[in-house]
């Protein structure tokens, strides 16, 4: 808490000193140049990290000081502390993740109370132009870090049988660096917002108001975040391993958050890159994009789809991460074809990056980039595929115990399925010549990230509630919501294929009488599936201090983190894992995954492999 | 557990198989088509979908299945068999995906790409240019410019050549189902062969809309676009061409000192006269905030500038002086938006 107002009142003075000594020494007087407000930031950042943690993590040991006593934090402190227990860091980005993706939906509700008729409503263009921008940045940093940095640092070292990650400091600094993004995003409307959607094209962007530079800076700062986060979730998976945990042993989320990190480790950096040459471009007039300069506003879609693209696989890999933990465990049955499943999932990882141009089959882009770009992206529905087989196999004869988690990962097959197949009209040109930048698009990928991705969030929310905070959810009221939020996603989204193929285009404050119905009917569906968030939130909060106490192993499932308490000591095992066999060893009579050894001196708080 | 357990499935999917093609060829969701183009979309959506339909089918079968036959409520007493993999299984599922993935890729892919992006050769060639936030249309062929409607003839393949003034647009027309970035300094093509007449008061997708994020009035940046016989073009060409040389009956009176205002992407007047040999003041009210100038061309193709005015965004006033001129009907327009409501006659006259 002490260090967290540190962080905020350094970050503030950082800020001001950077804008007035940017503006002394650049000769600037205007309170809007972007220049001065890049450097202000500059200053700004680095204020709220040292004053967050860095100083006493990091830099008091470089300049040769006594390290600082820990202040040791006890209970609900160590959430607002730079705290190193990969636990904390999991529980900070999960609620964080949960709030920023109630505030995106209720901005989403806003614009469906916009659109559900035509003509003006509630709003002018210029907020909606605002509102739907800021909903879909913040619902694209929900989906990038929401699993990967929520899930990933809380369940990746127990599943390895691990006592925190690789490199715990910094984990505590990709979690920090992210308050200045929500912040920067939030304050961009006091700065007039940013009007170019998620996407920011120039020079839309270059023009747009100054809000727009704050955009920048926030996604800047986020895209490091997420390469600290990737590399430290690669090397912990790489070096951290338990005795006998081979790479054939890993549980098959592991497996996906291993691979989401390779992506983000290599990608995310083009996105910065294209915002860094948009912020270049605004802020000293340098053309990367402006054809007037000899620059291309082409090129900046490609270095952003670039990133883009495979970025819905950082999304949706651990997405499937979760759904065939939860579907093996739940069917009691080994999950089907497991190392296939693992070679779809690096098979995804390469062909991934190398498809990014299906996005821009109509932007004026070279006509012989359409075939080969059209082919490897259909080519993607492959590895896809044996996903689906993966799931399919593993329920297949299975014992189905319909739990909450089970049914959201039920639900997911079905949504995915749709957002699956309709990704295949947008890759084949002749359709997307007529689909793109329509409300196809925006149903289609809805299906793949909400109906996909955040159904495997809800279900891992469920799955693992008992571990994370000891006590179990509420059973009944997660079953109305996993049902409630089914049946209002589908409702909200399927009218939307229609009004898409009707004609009606996406990112538009009003439209053509004609796609009426269809949007009324989307509307009402939307406040019918925004009501099941309150219950969700209800849920989680109640069962927090009422819920019954979790036993070790609700599920009676067989990875390591089901083998320690709920939740798990601060090293989190009291014993020695050792792991003899797959995870998924339901149908045997002597399966076992792993048991916990005797505490073996030479291997405490090790857990190296072997 | 019964001794045919992919029974059920396989009668399930039959039967979700057979009632989704009913389905699908039954019920027509498609807006109406009034260009070739369309037809080749839609075949190739169809043809998507019909694929479809088993894939889909299938998942849905074996979910059900799976659910009615192993579904508990309470926890499992026993584990279900140990089945990690199957290899004919695997086998026959990449067999089947990877020939419906080649299947695809061949058609509708390569085959509706060649139809869509085969060829740029046009029986008439139609320019389009974005603003923010509107369209402008020119016949080059014909001599003409819009920017209330688009006409276009029926039956002629139409190369659409689109540039942008600002930011990036697109071009889209939902009945012709093709669509087009309009980019700043370069320019996109797509063709199309309208074969049906139509206009937008019946037909919404006879529009042509801005499909690409482009600020403020994204939303409303529409044209509508109307398909005739080749008759009723030629006499609309005309008409157009007649209307935009045709010097208004009421132009105001001399003067050295002329006022302009800009609202709605259109000039409050078509005609300005000014005296020859003298500067003139212009006092340029910008009422919105769309970025507007006021330049002077001497001929008809506003082609040979004779004064550039500065660009700027209103609500907001400038006052400066140009010329002098010589006497001649000289034009004006609005550089970024040079469409008929944005320009007009600049008559110098000599004397007074
Ligand atoms: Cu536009
Ligand atoms: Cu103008």
């Amino acid at each position: 808490m002490k260090r967290v107002a540190r962080g905020l009142g350094l970050g503030i003075a950082g800020w001001l000193i950077g804008l007035n000594l940017a503006a002394v020494i650049r000769g600037t007087q205007h309170v809007n140049d972007q220049a001065n407000i890049g450097i202000a930031y500059v200053f700004a950042l680095s204020g709220w990290l040292l004053g967050v943690g860095v100083w006493d993590a990091w830099v008091r040991g470089w300049l040769g000081l006594k390290p600082k006593a820990e202040e040791p934090d006890e209970g609900w402190r160590r959430y607002f502390s730079f705290c190193t227990d990969h636990k904390v860091i999991g529980i900070q980005y999960l609620v964080t993740f949960v709030i920023v993706f109630l505030i995106a939906g209720l901005l989403a509700m806003f614009m469906r109370w916009e659109l559900m008729s035509a003509g003006e409503t509630i709003m002018n263009k210029a907020t909606f132009n605002e509102i739907m921008s800021l909903h879909g940045i913040l619902m694209i940093s929900v989906a990038v870090a929401g699993v990967l940095g929520g899930f990933g640092n809380y369940l990746v070292p127990l599943q390895i049988g691990a006592d925190d990650m690789a490199f715990p400091r910094l984990n505590a600094l990709s979690y920090w660096l992210i308050p200045p993004v929500a912040i920067m995003l939030l304050l961009a409307p006091l700065a007039g917002g940013f009007d170019s959607g998620w996407t920011a094209y120039p020079p839309l962007s270059e023009t747009n108001d100054v809000g727009q530079v704050f955009f920048i800076l926030a996604i800047i700062t986020f895209g490091l975040s997420s390469i600290l986060g990737g590399l430290n979730l690669l090397t912990t998976v790489t070096t951290m391993r338990a005795k006998g945990m081979k790479w054939s042993r890993l549980p098959i989320f592991t497996w996906s958050v291993f691979s989401a990190s390779i992506l983000s480790v290599l990608i995310t950096q083009f996105f910065a890159a294209s915002l860094l040459m948009v912020f270049l471009g605004r802020a000293i007039g340098m053309g990367f994009f402006d054809a007037a300069k000899g620059g291309d506003p082409i090129l900046y879609q490609h270095l952003f789809w670039f990133y883009s693209h495979p970025a819905v696989y950082i999304m949706i890999l651990p997405g499937f991460g979760i759904l065939l933990e939860v579907l093996s465990h739940f069917s009691r049955k080994p999950l089907f074809a497991y190392k296939l499943t693992v070679g779809a999932f690096l098979a995804i990882v390469v062909l991934s990056v190398v498809v990014w141009a299906h996005h821009m089959f109509t932007s004026g882009m070279s006509n012989t980039l359409h075939g080969p770009f059209m082919i490897l992206t259909e080519a993607i529905s492959v590895p896809t595929g044996i996903i689906f087989l993966s799931a399919l196999g593993t329920i297949w004869r299975g014992k189905l115990w319909l739990k909450t988690p089970m049914l959201f990962a039920l639900a997911m097959v079905f949504n995915f399925l749709i957002g699956g197949i309709t990704g295949i009209f947008l890759a084949d040109v002749a359709t997307d010549m007529n689909l793109q930048d329509t409300y196809f698009v925006v149903a289609h990928f809805h299906y793949t990230i909400m109906g996909g991705e955040i159904f495997a969030f809800f279900a891992g929310i469920y799955y693992w509630y008992p571990k994370v905070t000891g006590r179990m959810y509420n059973e009944a009221m997660g079953k109305i919501h996993a049902i409630w939020m089914f049946i209002g996603f589908n409702a909200v989204f399927i009218p939307l294929f229609y009004v898409g193929v009707q004609g009606m285009n996406r990112r538009v404050a009003d439209y053509p009488l004609a796609y009426e119905r269809g949007n009324l009917v989307a509307s009402i569906s939307a406040f019918v599936l925004g009501c099941s968030f309150l219950l969700f939130t209800w849920n989680m909060i109640w069962s927090r201090f009422k819920g019954e106490k979790a036993p070790s192993n609700p599920w009676n499932a067989t990875t390591l983190e089901w083998m320690t308490e709920s939740p798990p000591p601060e090293h989190n095992f009291e014993g020695t894992p050792v792991v003899h066999d797959s995870p998924y060893v339901y149908g045997l009579e002597d399966g076992l995954h792993a048991e916990l050894g005797e505490q073996e001196p030479e291997l405490v708080g090790a857990g190296r492999p072997e | 557990m019964s001794k045919r357990p992919w029974l059920a499935p396989a009668i399930l999917w039959v039967v979700l198989t057979g009632l989704g093609l009913w389905l699908v060829t039954t019920f027509s969701f498609y807006p109406p088509r009034f260009a070739h183009e369309a037809n080749v979309s839609d075949d190739a959506f169809q043809l998507l979908l019909i694929l479809a339909v088993p894939v889909f089918a299938f998942v849905i079968a074996m979910m059900i299945s799976s659910l009615i036959s192993g579904k508990t409520a309470s926890e499992p007493s026993e584990d279900g068999p140990y089945l990690p993999g199957n290899q004919t299984a695997v086998g026959v599922w990449m067999v089947i995906t990877v020939s419906l993935t080649i299947l695809i890729i061949i058609n509708p892919g390569l085959v509706g790409l060649a139809h869509m992006r085969g060829s740029d050769e046009a029986d008439m060639v139609v320019e389009i240019s974005g603003a923010k936030w509107a369209w402008t249309v020119k016949y080059p062929e014909q001599g003409a410019i819009a920017s209330k409607e688009m006409v276009l003839p029926v039956h002629k393949r139409i190369r659409f050549e689109v540039t942008s003034k600002d930011v990036i647009h697109s071009f889209w027309i939902p009945g012709f189902r093709i669509k087009i970035d309009a980019v700043p300094g370069k320019t996109t093509v797509t063709t199309a062969t309208p074969d049906k007449t139509g206009s937008y008061e019946t037909e919404v997708g006879l529009r042509l809309q801005c499909a690409e994020l482009c600020g403020l009035n994204h939303a409303s940046m529409m044209m509508p676009v109307r398909v005739v016989e080749e008759a009723e073009f030629e006499s609309w060409i005309a008409k157009t061409r007649e209307e935009a040389s045709k010097l208004p009956e009421d132009c105001p009176t001399l003067s050295d000192n002329v006022k302009i205002s800009a609202f709605n992407i259109a000039f409050d007047t078509k005609c300005l006269v000014v005296p020859a040999g003298k500067p003139i003041k212009v006092t340029f009210d910008n009422k919105e905030a769309i970025p507007h100038n006021f330049s002077i061309y001497s001929d008809p193709e506003y082609e040979n500038s004779l004064s550039k005015g500065e660009i700027f965004s209103g609500p907001a006033e400038r006052s400066f002086t140009i010329g002098p001129f010589e006497a001649g009907d000289d034009r004006f327009q609005c550089d970024l938006h040079p469409i008929p409501a944005m320009r007009g006659f600049f008559v110098v006259r000599e004397g007074a």
